[in-house]
C-alpha cells in the first residue's frame, strides 16, 4: 500500500512539473524559471507538511497514518516535483556562456530552497520549534 | 556542452497526453526507487522525520548523482541522435527518462531538508562530531560537485558511445 502511494505521488509530482516545464518553455524559452519555482515551492510544502505530520503525530495521529502521509509527500509527489538533475543540467551547460548568471542561479536555488523550507516549517510549527 | 531543450511539440493534444503518459510512468519508477534505497538506508520510515536523524544523507548525495549520470547519458544520446525521425520516435522515450524517472529520482525538496538538518543539529561522521557549519557546507560542495561530475561523466560516456567526433564548445 505504502508503495502504491509512493508511485502514486511520484506519477502526479512529475507530471504537473513537466507541465510547468512546458509552460516556461512557451513563455520564457528557458526552463530554469520553471525549475527554481518548482524547487522553492516544493520546499516550502515539504517543509509544511513535515511540521504538520509532526504536530499531529503529538496530537495523537496514528504512527501509520503519519507514516503513509511521510511516504506519500517526501518520496512521493514533492520528491516527483522537484528535481536536482535537472538543476545540475541547467547549471552546467550555462556556465560557459554566462558563468554570472550560472552561479547566481546555484546560489539563489540553494539559499532559497533552505529558506522556504524553514518558513514552512514555522508557519505550521513555529511554537513547537525548539 | 550544448543546451538541450526539452522537446516542443505543436500543442497537440494527443501528443500532450502521450508525453504526459511517458512522464508520470517515469516519475512513478523514480520516486519508487528513491523510496527503496533511501528506505533500506536509512530503515525504518520513523528515523527519516526532520529533526529527528544526526546522520550524515549519504542515500541523499548517491541518489542525485546517480540521476545526473543518467540524465547525461540521456541527454547526450539525444543530442547525438541526427535524423528528423529518430528524433521524434525518441522523444517519449527521452522524456519518459529525463523528465520523470531521472528527475523523480533526484530531489530538491530532500537535499534543503538535509541541509537544514545539518544546519540545526550536530552530525557525527565516522565517530567524530563534526561541527553542523561545516558539515553543511561540504553536504553542500559534495552535493552540487559530485553531481556535476557524474552528468558529465554520463555526458562523455554517451559520446564516445554515439559520436567521439563531438567536440565541446
Amino acid at each position: 500500500m505504502m508503495w502504491l502511494y509512493i508511485a502514486l505521488g511520484g506519477a502526479l509530482g512529475a507530471v504537473s512539473r513537466y507541465w510547468l516545464t512546458r509552460l516556461s518553455m512557451w513563455r520564457f524559452d528557458s526552463s530554469i524559471p520553471a525549475t527554481f519555482g518548482v524547487n522553492v515551492v516544493g520546499a516550502f510544502l515539504l517543509g509544511l507538511v513535515l511540521a504538520l505530520i509532526n504536530v499531529r503525530s503529538q496530537q495523537g495521529l496514528s504512527p501509520q497514518a503519519a507514516t503513509h502521509a511521510f511516504v506519500f509527500f517526501e518520496f512521493g509527489l514533492l520528491g516527483g516535483f522537484t528535481t536536482f538533475s535537472t538543476f545540475i543540467l541547467e547549471f552546467q551547460s550555462s556556465l560557459k556562456e554566462k558563468p554570472v548568471r550560472a552561479f547566481l542561479y546555484m546560489n539563489a536555488s540553494v539559499l532559497v530552497c533552505a529558506f522556504a523550507i524553514a518558513m514552512g516549517y514555522f508557519t505550521v510549527a513555529g511554537g513547537y520549534f525548539g | 556542452m550544448a543546451s538541450v531543450k526539452v522537446p516542443r511539440a505543436k500543442v497537440n493534444l494527443r501528443e500532450l497526453l502521450w508525453f504526459s503518459i511517458a512522464v508520470a510512468l517515469g516519475g512513478a519508477l523514480g520516486a519508487l526507487i528513491r523510496a527503496f534505497v533511501q528506505l533500506s538506508y536509512q530503515g525504518q520510515v520513523g528515523e527519516l522525520m526532520l529533526y529527528a536523524s544526526s546522520d550524515f544523507p549519504v542515500a541523499t548525495v548517491l541518489v542525485n548523482a546517480a540521476g545526473c549520470f543518467g540524465l547525461g547519458l540521456v541527454t547526450a544520446r539525444r543530442l547525438f541522435l541526427t535524423t528528423s525521425t529518430e528524433k521524434q520516435l525518441s522523444d517519449a522515450w527521452f522524456l519518459f527518462f529525463s523528465s520523470g524517472l531521472f528527475a523523480a529520482l533526484t530531489t530538491f525538496s530532500g537535499f534543503s531538508k538535509d541541509l537544514l538538518q545539518l544546519l540545526t543539529e550536530p552530525v557525527i561522521i565516522a565517530g567524530f562530531a563534526v561541527s553542523n557549519q561545516v558539515a553543511a557546507l561540504g553536504y553542500l560542495l559534495i552535493s552540487i560537485l559530485f553531481g556535476l561530475f557524474m552528468l558529465m561523466l554520463g555526458f562523455l560516456l554517451a559520446r564516445n558511445r554515439y559520436n567521439s567526433a563531438y567536440k565541446f564548445k
